[in-house]
């Protein structure tokens, strides 16, 4: 988004965000819409009316189904108050099926049936049109940390399994979309930008036709049409929330120097069954911390905390921490 | 003099402590459990004695040390009052930082349960006096294997033979550099892996824990 002359006012492609306060912004839903990265624009009256009716209506569920979104309270028909948050500049991507860039990337067939939910990370900058990245370049790069990362897969499989289960129930079938990610001040990540017709590709589950952006990417006809259809069926389903949970992985690790006289138990063993090539063996502990959807926006800073006061000794070990779905 | 015997769900040497405490002239000893930290200061002493408190969960001695009486036992010791950790105690007071440094597993990976002499070095803790002793002292324990980097905690015990060698053989969980007690640099909060309780009492194999107990008891006049 470019920052406009305006006091604390930036202008994206098809959203505007307001600065309110400290901790509060408001997005407008605008009538634009764009696509190949602002190559091709148009403006459409009531775009922004049902990509807000969209996007609010998902993350109303989501949020009941215990994922935090930066969603505070709707104000009109285009306009929300939400958490103002440092948006990390890496998106999220979750495919069910081969579209878009993959197909190209990797010539694959539309349509093909992806055997399992698949993540992919992307660097949000339009100019260099928003390339895939690795973990790995993202953290050395500095764009987000590992943990941020994990979250962020762990939070976008779990959207993945509500949507998809909602679009199911509307005879729709839900063939991938794109989610953005902010942090507050104390670093706890919220689903933030928006979930709609413009970042979600959505097909009819019968004739395929697309309800989605792709209308307008290809000139397929009226992609108001496609988001009136997608709004209506959706607004028709009734889908109850269902908690979803997370699973914290602390891995405590002996650190090198220090003595560990059950890892040399173990190799020896090792060496006694014939495994070749064995120079040292420790043994470390693994720790599970099941959480329910009611965790306070604290609950990772605390996490650590406990993780390197009482769950490891600083003084002989370190330890790691994943984040997944339960 | 007040003596508070501190006992964490796990602990199990609470009554041979309260009986040798008892069985010096002019000790009143209580037994305060840890959900009772306000007991704390109205002692003249503590003694963290051992067991297996919250069942060794994550390590021994970690669950205990950061429970609220262990805040409580920190403020009792910034007035130079004597605080004595044996066994499970001492893993406490490690885990609870009263005390630098860590307990690893034994090199053996067993627990040992025997008689083991150890040698009181110079020292300025308030067993001070006891510089050069051997005493014959049990250990019962699976974490008692010294270890610390970067650091050096003033030493008040170092396992021994009878006639004070300091080698391999008596050397029984892999120590490093024999350490078996070591105390703050005030000297008011001493901790060790033998048991001094255990050697306290006419039928016991040796009475020589009466000596560290002793010196300890003499601290609180301070």
């Amino acid at each position: 988004m470019e920052n406009s002359s305006e006091h604390q006012k930036y202008t994206g492609k098809a959203k505007t965000v307001e600065t309110l306060s400290r901790d509060q912004v408001r997005i407008i839903f605008r009538d634009d819409i764009t696509a190949g990265d602002g190559a091709k624009k148009d403006t459409m009256i009531g775009k922004g009316e049902l990509g807000a009716g969209i996007s609010n209506l998902l993350f109303k569920i989501l949020a009941d189904s215990g994922i935090p979104t930066h969603l505070i309270n709707i104000e009109s028909s285009t306009t929300v108050i939400a958490r103002k948050l440092q948006i990390i500049p890496v998106e999220v991507v979750v495919r069910n099926i081969a579209a878009g860039s993959i197909c190209r990337r990797y010539r694959l067939q539309e349509g093909k049936d992806l055997s399992s939910p698949l993540v992919e990370f992307f660097y949000k900058d339009d100019e260099l049109h928003d390339p895939l990245i690795g973990i790995d370049t993202a953290v050395t790069l500095g764009f987000a940390t590992k943990l941020e990362l994990e979250m962020m897969k762990t939070r976008a499989l779990q959207v993945n399994s509500i949507l998809s289960e909602l679009f199911k129930l509307g005879g729709m079938i839900l063939v991938d979309f794109k989610l953005e990610f902010g942090k507050d001040e104390t670093g706890y990540l919220f689903l933030a930008d928006e979930i709609s017709g413009d970042s979600m590709r959505v097909w009819d589950a019968k004739t395929r036709q697309k309800l989605d952006k792709d209308v307008f990417r290809k000139d397929l006809g009226d992609v108001l049409a496609g988001y009136r259809i997608m709004l209506e069926k959706l607004n028709a389903v009734k889908y109850t929330p269902k908690p979803q949970s997370l699973v914290a992985k602390i891995v405590i690790e002996p650190k090198k120097s220090v003595p560990n006289p059950s890892g040399d138990v173990v190799k020896g063993t090792l060496v006694k069954y014939g495994v070749p090539g064995i120079v040292g063996v420790t043994v470390g502990k693994t720790i599970h911390v099941e959480l329910n959807k009611t965790v306070t926006a604290d609950w990772w800073n605390k996490l650590n905390l406990v993780s390197e006061e009482l769950l490891s000794n600083p003084l002989i070990e370190s330890f790691d921490i994943e984040v997944n779905s339960a | 003099m007040n003596i508070g015997v501190i006992r964490f769900p796990g602990t199990n040497n609470e009554y041979e402590t309260l009986n040798a405490l008892r069985s010096f002239d002019k000790v009143t000893a209580h037994l305060i459990e840890s959900y009772e930290p306000k007991m704390v200061k109205k002692m003249d002493g503590i003694y963290v004695p051992g067991g297996f408190s919250y069942a060794d969960c994550l390590r021994a001695g970690a669950i205990a040390g950061k429970s609220e009486i262990m805040v409580e036992i920190k403020e009792f010791a910034k007035d130079n009052k004597p605080v004595f950790g044996a066994c499970n105690g001492m893993q406490i007071l490690l885990e609870a930082k009263l005390l630098e440094g860590t307990l690893l597993p034994n090199k053996s990976t067993r627990f040992i349960c025997k008689h083991q002499y150890i040698k009181i070095p110079d020292n300025s803790s308030y067993l001070s006096d006891l510089s050069g002793d051997i005493l014959n002292i049990p250990i019962a324990h699976f974490e008692g294997n010294f270890w610390t980097e970067g650091i050096d905690p003033p030493v008040i015990a170092y396992y021994s033979s009878q006639t004070g060698e300091m080698d391999e053989t008596s050397n029984p969980n892999g120590s490093k550099n024999h350490i078996a007690g070591i105390s703050n640099k005030k000297g008011n909060i001493v901790a060790m892996m033998p048991h001094p309780e255990r050697a306290a009492f006419p039928f016991s194999q040796s009475q020589d824990g009466r000596k560290i107990i002793s010196k300890f008891l003499e601290a609180t006049k301070c």
